[in-house]
């Protein structure tokens, strides 16, 4: 997770507005979603793809190592759907007859296993698109001019916030414990483990407790308000992300017909 | 002189029973520089957590400018303007991913105007030098960064008494001079300051006025070159003299160092006078 953070503060597409990313990305993932042609599908990925190497500067290695972990899971489900079991012919492209079942596939179920499979992977890559560019207090903001509520937005932000805190604090009692050969045996690792979670749930305590204590000093009274930094559109990239979606859309028109 | 923030007869314990003061008596001058110094556990953080009426004195009363507080919501809001802590983690303190809405948050709690604000949150970012981190998460700062950021959230209020919890603890020392520079600085536009520390050569340099702390109680006050020469005070509460002053009594004792005006503060002070 942290790695990926370090990617997503230092993209190029970062000193924008955060809002015209995350409308683009979800824009294209509704058009991904509706549109059911693999075509498309694979035109948006690419796209999306481009954009995170070319524009937002990522590298590419990354960008396919993320891909290809929902990959893993998705092979595994269209295969589920791909194939077909019956008793009777199917009028199966391939399949073979274990105690007097067939079980292969058909032209049918490998069009909705190649959709299901392209359908996803281009969602996906929109939402990677929106990940790898836009940090999480940027979405949050995003998400309160979307009009979330406001002890939802809070929840986030004090969440972010705090998961890192607490990594630190575990990684610190992790290697202290290490140090004093805590995790030398798998039983040994057990015991420090639990000491572990039982340490950080203690000071999660203390935290919430000084934290309210710091907030208040500074006029916690009841809700959190902050102000963002003042974020500028680009006209060029509306446009080129206007273009893009126009072009999706035209290809898809253009099959369809 | 004018006491800006005064305690009387202040007692308070914790839930468990531990009396963190007890009979507490102290008067803040309006405008100095004052340290807080007593060993861990002595009562400080307690203490400076009633001066912005997070705590409440179990008995006894405390005074902001001449005024009992009588914690009443309106009142409450004025005491957290006008007097800001720094609390010594600011893993504690900062509770937002961006530096930028952490400093925000304090000004947009007293209802200023936007404009306003976001003018006053570059002013003390230039100030605490931490513009150039606006754009970086939190958790990628390191521990002075995130210090500065703590400090500039509660400059952003625009207090009248800055009270910072051990500032300089677990800092190097460029960032120590420059943070005890910006006190300077804050103090002479006439911000009193309140720091609490375990660096005795520290205080001796910086603060115009000295209380030590032991066990929930004032032991001693006064100006730093006259307490810190009491053997007695220091024995009691733990405290080492500072390297100055003991170095140029040894001076002063085998005939080697002059009698100036003032009694040095500063290595460069020290050195000015020795023969």
């Amino acid at each position: 997770m942290l790695y990926i953070e370090q990617f997503v503060y230092s993209n190029k597409l970062r000193h924008t507005h955060p809002l015209e990313r995350v409308v683009f990305a979800l824009v294209t993932m509704i058009m991904a979603l509706i549109i059911k042609d693999w075509q498309v599908h694979l035109l948006i990925i690419f796209s999306m793809l481009i954009l995170l190497v070319c524009k937002a500067k990522i590298k590419t290695g990354v960008i396919l190592k993320l891909m290809s972990i929902p990959l893993g899971f998705l092979i595994i489900g269209v295969l589920t759907i791909a194939f077909q079991i019956s008793s009777a012919d199917l009028n199966y492209l391939f399949y073979f007859n274990i105690f007097n079942i067939n079980i292969g596939i058909t032209a049918s179920s490998l069009q909705t296993a190649i959709n299901t499979l392209t359908v996803s992977l281009s969602a996906v890559s929109c939402l990677y698109f929106i990940t790898l560019t836009t940090p999480m207090v940027e979405i949050i903001y995003v998400l309160q001019k979307l009009k979330v509520p406001d002890s939802i937005i809070e929840l986030m932000t004090l969440i972010y916030r705090f998961i890192f805190v607490f990594i630190d604090t575990a990684f610190n009692i992790y290697y202290a414990q290490q140090a004093r050969y805590g995790h030398s045996t798998f039983k040994k690792s057990l015991t420090s483990f639990a000491i572990l979670f039982g340490n950080l749930w203690g000071k999660a305590f203390f935290k919430s407790k000084n934290l309210l204590q710091s907030l208040e000093s500074r006029g916690f009274e009841g809700n959190i308000k902050v102000l963002n930094p003042e974020y500028s559109f680009s006209k060029n990239n509306i446009i080129s992300f206007i273009l893009l979606d126009l072009l999706i859309f035209f290809t898809a028109l253009f099959l369809s017909r | 002189m004018n006491y800006i923030l005064r305690t009387e007869k202040l007692n308070f314990s914790y839930m468990d029973g531990t009396k963190a003061l007890k009979e507490l008596s102290m008067k803040i001058p309006e405008g100095k520089k004052v340290a807080v110094i007593g060993n861990n556990g002595s009562g400080k953080t307690t203490l400076f957590l009633h001066f912005n009426g997070i705590h409440r004195p179990q008995s006894g009363n405390i005074f902001y400018r001449d005024k009992k507080m009588s914690y009443s919501s309106g009142e409450i809001k004025n005491i957290r303007k006008n007097v800001g802590i720094v609390f010594q983690d600011p893993d504690n303190q900062l509770f937002s991913g961006s530096v930028y809405q952490d400093i925000s948050y304090g000004p947009v709690n007293l209802g200023w105007d936007e404009k306003e604000i976001r003018i006053k949150i570059e002013e003390v970012m230039n100030q605490t030098g931490t513009f150039d981190l606006k754009d970086k998460p939190t958790h990628f700062l390191s521990y002075g960064q995130k210090k500065r950021v703590a400090i500039a959230g509660v400059l952003a209020m625009n207090p009248e008494v800055m009270i910072l919890d051990e500032p300089t603890a677990g800092l190097d020392p460029v960032f120590t001079s420059q943070i005890m520079e910006l006190l300077n600085d804050l103090n002479k536009k006439g911000t009193t300051v309140i720091i609490s520390s375990h660096n005795m050569d520290e205080v001796f340099a910086w603060a115009d006025y000295v209380f030590v702390l032991s066990q929930g109680e004032i032991i001693s006050e006064g100006k730093p070159e006259e307490l810190f020469r009491d053997a007695e005070v220091l024995k009691k509460a733990n405290l080492k003299k500072p390297w100055v002053l003991d170095m140029y009594d040894y001076l002063l004792n085998k005939g080697l160092a002059t009698v100036g005006d003032n009694i040095p503060r500063t290595r460069e002070e020290l050195l000015n006078l020795i023969k």
